[in-house]
């Protein structure tokens, strides 16, 4: 009963989403690696101050956050480059 | 007279012969020391150099050291690396109920490798109550970045099953000291499983007001799952470490996230939670949270289906709970303390069918809890919390359990 829930769910939702998106690889947001950075991790604990790390910690950080917080690629590669270079 | 002339002249030539052979062992004698001298400073001169230069050296490594900190040590090829993080909490509780007492509920610290550009390791060892359990591992993952869109992670994990147990349950970050009651008695936050996930992120093409830019996140995972005794709580199904039943649960979260603003989330998880008999536990999820300046607003809703025995006249276990909850920074108030402070508010409730294994009697618990509190950000990632918990029982002998908690949290 649950599964057949859940799969009208999915398909109902999926069919609302769809129309509205485009998945779009390439897109170029305009926004600096400090904006992205405050926006991201600022939604779960305040952001750490780019000085207490070295440019090595920070990448194996970042790699972490990329993982738990299902950041982009783009994503976590504007904040490491804030970072690296604030620190 | 002659005589005499003869010996005074011997004497004097043998006195003279006497002199002069002392005087060239003498002469002898000064040049070698002369000669010693001058060897032993310019082996003075040589040592003061090679002190100078040592001095140099250890200069130079000292600033070395400094500038790379551990990694001065620790030192790896230029892609490579590894590094501890982590968190340590101590809190205070006194309950209507109970004796009050300081507890240092986690010391956890994380141990992150990385190989490479895209191959990451990390472990997360738990000591918790100050040691008075077992260290265990919470998480001890291979991560392997295979490209912009994809990325597999092997090894025990925490499951992502909404965003509280994966990523917002360590106390540093956890807004309030206790955790919302379905976060922990349907969701059994702290929650990791052995198995293999893939997830990802893309980045979506959307023109919405107030949305800057949008993107879609994927988890999805084949894990050992919860097992353990049928109609058993939740929370008891959890630290397998290997399958017993040859049924490997499987799950997923979507997310779509409009940042700056609004997240949004569904979970599913479903397997069969028991040895033998059968049973599956289907759980389904939604989460959401709204960021507007210094306001977060952040909700989850669960729900479960555990199946019991057929025999007994039972029918399925049925949990369900959410929680809301509030927080405020007070950044805008321009005076020392305030601008430092969050105050939190939050409501979680459940209603958990429940399972008597020895009696086979079905039950319900219910509960609901008001929880208000306040953080103080000592440093960043260093702050005191302070909360207050109402919490109700809705049936049986609707015991009140009032407390207050006290927490120090420092993310490292």
């Amino acid at each position: 009963m649950i599964k057949k829930k859940l799969i009208r769910l999915m398909a109902v939702g999926i069919m609302l989403i769809a129309p509205i998106f485009v998945f779009s690889p390439d897109i170029v947001w305009g926004l600096s690696g400090s904006k992205v950075f405050e926006q991201n991790c600022g939604k779960c604990h305040l952001p750490r101050q780019p000085q207490e790390r070295s440019d090595k910690q920070w990448k194996m950080i970042m790699a972490h956050m990329r993982v738990r917080a299902n950041l982009t690629a783009e994503e976590s590669k504007a904040v490491l480059e804030y970072l690296q270079s604030s620190n | 007279m002659r005589r005499g002339f003869i010996i005074c002249s011997l004497m004097l030539l043998v006195s003279f012969s006497i002199r002069a052979a002392f005087a060239d062992g003498v002469d002898d004698k000064l040049k070698s020391l002369e000669q010693q001298m001058k060897a032993l400073q310019a082996q003075i001169n040589e040592l003061k150099a090679q002190r100078e230069a040592d001095k140099q050296e250890i200069t130079s490594l000292k600033a070395e050291a400094e500038e790379k900190g551990l990694e001065g040590i620790l030192e790896m090829p230029e892609n490579s690396g590894v590094m501890i993080t982590g968190y340590i909490d101590l809190e205070y509780k006194d309950a209507q109920n109970a004796v009050s007492s300081f507890d240092n509920i986690h010391f956890e610290p994380i141990f992150l490798g990385m190989v490479g550009d895209n191959l990451l390791t990390e472990v997360a060892l738990e000591w918790e109550h100050g040691g008075e359990e077992k260290a265990e591992v919470e998480y001890a993952q291979i991560d392997y970045l295979f490209n912009d869109y994809i990325t597999f992670v092997g090894g025990r994990f925490l499951v992502p099953f909404g965003v509280y147990n994966e990523r917002l349950h360590p106390t540093w970050i956890a807004k309030l000291p206790t955790r919302p009651l379905p976060e922990n008695d349907i969701v059994p936050v702290g929650w990791s499983e052995v198995g293999v996930q893939l997830r990802g992120a893309v980045p979506l093409r959307i023109n919405l007001p107030f949305t800057e830019y949008a993107k879609l996140d994927y988890t999805t995972y084949v894990i050992n799952g919860l097992e353990g005794t049928e109609g058993a709580g939740i929370r008891d199904l959890r630290g397998n470490t290997r399958d017993n039943n040859q049924n490997k649960a499987v799950g997923g979260r979507v997310g779509l996230t409009f940042l700056p603003h609004l997240d949004l989330g569904f979970s599913w998880y479903k397997g069969d939670y028991t040895t033998t008999n059968n049973r599956d536990l289907t759980m389904l999820g939604l989460d959401s949270a709204f960021y507007w300046d210094n306001l977060t607003i952040r909700g989850e809703y669960v729900t479960a289906d555990q199946e019991v025995g057929a025999l007994s006249g039972l029918t399925d276990l049925k949990k369900e709970g959410f929680y809301v909850e509030g927080a405020y920074f007070l950044s805008a108030i321009p005076l020392p303390f305030m601008n430092k402070t969050e105050l939190v508010a939050q409501y979680s409730e459940e209603n958990l069918d429940t399972f008597s294994t020895s009696t086979q009697l079905l039950d319900s618990s219910d509960k609901h809890r008001w929880a208000l509190g306040l953080n103080y950000y000592i440093k960043d990632a260093f702050r005191f919390q302070m909360a207050y918990n109402f919490n109700a029982e809705d049936k049986g002998t609707k015991t009140k359990d009032n407390e207050v908690i006290a927490r120090l949290a420092l993310g490292f």
